[in-house]
């Protein structure tokens, strides 16, 4: 197992899209290396030739596709009375593409 | 009145025979549901003018002698993760705390269809992590029996609301144990179905290979009432069974005769020496009513809580992802930029303990770690799978404390670690699908409740109630009430 450091936590923060405090960084380094040296016993498992659990119902699975119908939609008025803000209609964000 | 002691069959009589209106049942409860509020915080809405409203249409609908359904006049406590369509869901997170659902979950259209009244959104660990309600971004959840121990979780309050008896059946999610370590810690019964036996729809996303929605009474047989609407297939969830109805409470049993149950001896070896005591005592009365206890090797579940926190953690950054401050949700007014937009409308609004998991998550997803991590772990989840099939071949049901000890106190816990391991002997369930339940078993020295486990094959549900249903009738502790509750409000 590699070392999880800071560097990796940083790592991790700009792909979960989440920005720590310092102090936070600092707490959860050490929670995520002590819950990585727990979950480090798996590797003394022998699952050689195991096959990995991708679905734990076994023998239950169904094709649970439904026909290409147009069903029941929300609305753009429900749908936008949950957004932080919007204008005519639509969801208003930070310009995306830098303005010169 | 008194009624707070009655069961939610009982209320639903009463109703039915015009003893008492629907719109006094509701009334009454929401009453209580407030008062009791207030010392345990044990909800985060209560839903008085809706309520009201729906018990309303009910008593007119009975007066034009229109027909009534299951669970008519009932009042359901609703655990905050799950969708009533109008009202807000928080997740016990600031990121929702203004979030107001679009559309009602399958399981509350269900339980409304049926008549019941809904009639709050109780406290749980944000977005359903955590063992102690602890990690609710609003306030701690007390425990009925022992203000200063936690009520468990992540459903503590949908427990402490029915042991207090604010509400007669509440629902609970369960993703690692959630419904049943709650219901142990505060003395009722809890049950978690079969994965697939209760739609998700509408259920907020933790552990999508782990989730189900189940629930809590104050005895078996209202708890099989529940699942009896709850349980039905639903085309809005993928992974939903596609089985006709179970009729749960056609097959409550009183005696264990003919049943092999099976113990993991060797896997409680650590237990607790009190808890231990409990356990063995309650597995005595099985034999006195006619089990045939015989000892199965469960030693692969030391692994699972590994295997869990590494998939579940996996799941929840895949499902959180969408908190993104964009369509719904708290949005930053700091962020410069969409990239700081997304960053700093999670950091503020998610909780450490939720920040924490994502991060695990989205390490054990990571290129160059998946394999080593994510794929192990679901390597090891076909074993545990394995194991219990096994077990199965040789016993009917498997019995195993819910808890390693009774309800701890808020705050006792700092540590990462020590509060996953609290779930050891819930976990393990959710990795192979299976149907469990808790029910009360008695009580500790400072009176504060203990819990048992059966556990079942898969779509085994009725089988699960029904032997649940024969350990009850060996006992008193349904009718137990914490005595600070145990009173008019």
């Amino acid at each position: 197992m590699e070392k999880f450091n800071r560097q990796t936590l940083e790592n991790l923060e700009s792909l979960a899209k989440i920005k720590l405090s310092e102090e936070e960084k600092i707490d959860l380094l050490e929670n995520i290396q002590k819950i990585l040296a727990y979950i480090e016993q798996l590797s003394a498992i022998d699952t050689e030739d195991v096959e990995p659990c991708n679905f734990v119902l076994q023998n239950q699975q169904t094709n649970a596709l439904r026909e290409d119908e147009v069903g029941e939609l929300l609305s753009r008025e429900v749908f936008l009375d949950n957004a932080p803000d919007q204008i005519g209609g639509m969801i208003r964000v930070p310009s995306v593409i830098q303005q010169d | 009145m008194d009624l707070y002691t009655l069961s939610a069959t009982e209320i639903r009589n009463a109703f039915l025979k015009g003893e008492l209106s629907a719109q006094q049942i509701t009334s009454y409860f929401l009453n209580r549901a407030e008062k009791t509020h207030k010392t345990l915080g044990s909800f985060l809405s209560i839903l008085s003018e809706r309520a009201l409203q729906k018990a309303k249409e009910l008593d007119e609908k009975r007066s034009q002698n229109q027909k009534l359904g299951s669970l008519a006049a009932i009042p359901i406590a609703i655990k905050d993760n799950m969708h009533i369509k109008g009202e807000i869901t928080t997740c016990g997170s600031k990121m929702l705390k203004n979030y107001k659902a679009p559309f009602s979950a399958t399981a509350i259209d269900l339980l409304e269809q049926e008549d019941a009244i809904l009639i709050g959104k109780t406290n749980l660990d944000e977005f359903a992590m955590g063992s102690s309600n602890e990690n609710s971004s609003y306030f701690p959840c007390h425990n009925p029996w022992h203000l200063k121990a936690t009520p468990g979780g992540s459903s503590g309050g949908s427990a402490a609301a029915i042991a207090s008896r604010s509400s007669l059946l509440a629902t609970g999610s369960d993703t690692g144990g959630s419904i049943r370590q709650p219901a142990s810690f505060c003395g009722v019964v809890g049950f978690k179905p079969t994965y697939g036996r209760v739609s998700r729809y509408g259920l907020v996303a933790f552990g999508s290979s782990l989730d189900q929605i189940g629930p809590f009474a104050t005895n078996v047989k209202d708890a099989a009432l529940m699942m009896e609407v709850m349980a039905k297939h639903c085309p809005n969830d993928a992974t939903s069974l596609q089985y006709p109805p179970e009729f749960f409470t056609d097959h409550l049993a009183d005696s264990f005769k003919n049943i092999k149950i099976g113990v993991p001896y060797h896997f409680l070896e650590s237990l607790d020496q009190n808890s231990y005591k409990n356990f063995t005592e309650s597995v005595q009365k099985m034999k006195d009513l006619g089990a045939e206890v015989i000892d199965i090797d469960l030693d692969i579940l030391q692994s699972s809580i590994a295997v869990y926190y590494i998939l579940a953690t996996a799941e929840a950054s895949t499902n959180l992802a969408r908190f993104d401050g964009i369509r719904y949700g708290m949005r930053s007014n700091k962020g410069e930029d969409l990239n700081e937009l997304y960053e700093l409308s999670r950091e503020e609004g998610l909780g450490k303990e939720v920040k924490q998991r994502i991060l695990l998550g989205t390490f054990v997803l990571s290129s160059g770690h998946k394999k080593a991590y994510y794929k192990k772990a679901q390597q090891v989840r076909s074993l545990i799978l394995k194991a219990y099939e096994e077990a199965f071949n040789i016993c009917d049901v498997i019995c195993m404390p819910t808890a390693p000890t009774t309800a701890f106190n808020i705050g006792a816990l700092q540590d990462s670690m020590s509060m996953y391991l609290q779930d050891i002997f819930t976990i393990s369930v959710n990795l192979a699908g299976l149907p469990a339940i808790s029910i009360p078993s008695g009580f500790d020295a400072q009176q504060k409740p203990y819990g048992i486990q059966l556990i079942g094959p898969q779509l085994h549900d009725t089988l699960v109630m029904s032997y649940a249903h024969a350990f009850e009738m060996a006992h008193d502790y349904k009718s137990k009430i914490p005595p600070l509750f145990n009173k008019e409000f």
